[in-house]
């Protein structure tokens, strides 16, 4: 099949590969947390070698982050960590409870429904938009989405 | 539904969407979302390395885990390089749309072929159409976002180009 558009295909890959790499880091950190028998130090394991891995990266990369501004910044924009560990912590004690595929799905509908929430609600200097026809369908869709998996789990 | 799983749900979903939020605007203010992700990671880390040595929860490691075992962090780290490469290259919205795709093709494969030590478990009927009802749900947002974002919302990533 002839390829329109050749640039937009790569990255395409790429982001779709991206997304691949979350349910077997579900699974990998879900083995870990198995084998530790402690959520938290699962959860801290696997953010150690991230930072690791990113740390490498931003050396490598042209990247020069602008330290100096961040400290006029507001103070609740370093708390990101804190918020990002329950979803560690959440999708450990999923993929546990339940494996990586239903964790999958679960995480999935619980993020589409929480952005739709906080955009709604225009929190975390987020630009507010209102539940509208086309955000009021994609819920519906979620919640169909999650009612067939549960049902098809049962 | 057990409480476990519950807690897991909303903490995994409201941590990805809430940490996002504050990714975007700690990228925006550093000029980079490769060192905001690393101080969210640095942030989480410490946090949960002091929870755990507090006792919160487990015991103590008798033996050393595989080495496979502590890659999860580093393919999390790809995941969000690769998905800030993507939302450059091809806008928030189709990334967005392609990165769940992802997601939910991992899901049906991994457990398919037994990878990783899950139980081995074929996609079920119900799988796909739940699978298939949310790659719709995300396409729509995707789509309704990328009519909203005619003019550049403030925070984005860097190298955003869409």
């Amino acid at each position: 099949m002839p390829v329109r558009s050749p640039p937009a295909v790569l990255p395409l890959l790429l982001a779709i590969l991206a997304g691949s790499l979350l349910p077997v880091q579900f699974a990998v950190n879900g083995a870990l947390a198995g084998q530790l028998h402690s959520v938290t130090l699962t959860a801290a394991v696997s953010y150690a070698a991230g930072t690791a891995g990113l740390a490498l990266l931003l050396l490598l990369s042209r990247s020069r982050p602008d330290w100096a501004a961040a400290r006029h910044a507001p103070r609740w924009v370093w708390l990101g960590g804190v918020v990002g560990s329950a979803y560690v912590v959440g999708s450990v004690l999923l993929t546990r409870a339940l494996g990586a595929a239903l964790a999958t799905t679960l995480v999935i509908a619980a993020q589409v429904v929480t952005a739709i929430l906080l955009d709604h609600l225009g929190v975390l200097g987020l630009e507010r938009r209102p539940v509208n026809r086309a955000r009021a369908t994609a819920l519906v869709l979620v919640l169909a989405a999650l009612g067939v998996r549960l049902w098809g789990a049962a | 539904m057990s409480l476990a799983v519950l807690l897991g749900t909303l903490g995994a979903g409201v941590g990805l969407a809430a940490g996002l939020a504050f990714s975007v605007r700690l990228s925006g203010v550093l000029s980079s979302p490769l060192a905001a992700t690393l101080v969210n990671f640095l942030v989480g880390g410490v946090l949960m390395a002091a929870l755990w040595t507090l006792g919160l929860d487990g015991a103590r490691p008798t033996q050393p885990p595989p080495g496979w075992m502590l890659t999860g962090g580093l393919l999390g780290a790809a995941y969000v390089t690769l998905s800030l490469v993507g939302a450059a290259r091809l806008g928030v919205g189709v990334s967005t749309v392609a990165v769940t795709l992802g997601q939910l093709l991992g899901a049906l494969v991994i457990p398919a072929l037994g990878w990783l030590g899950q139980t081995r478990q074929l996609p079920s009927a119900s799988g796909l159409i739940s699978a298939a009802l949310l790659a719709a749900a995300v396409a729509l947002l995707a789509s309704e976002r990328q009519k909203v974002a005619a003019r550049p919302a403030a925070g984005l990533p860097d190298g955003q180009t869409g």
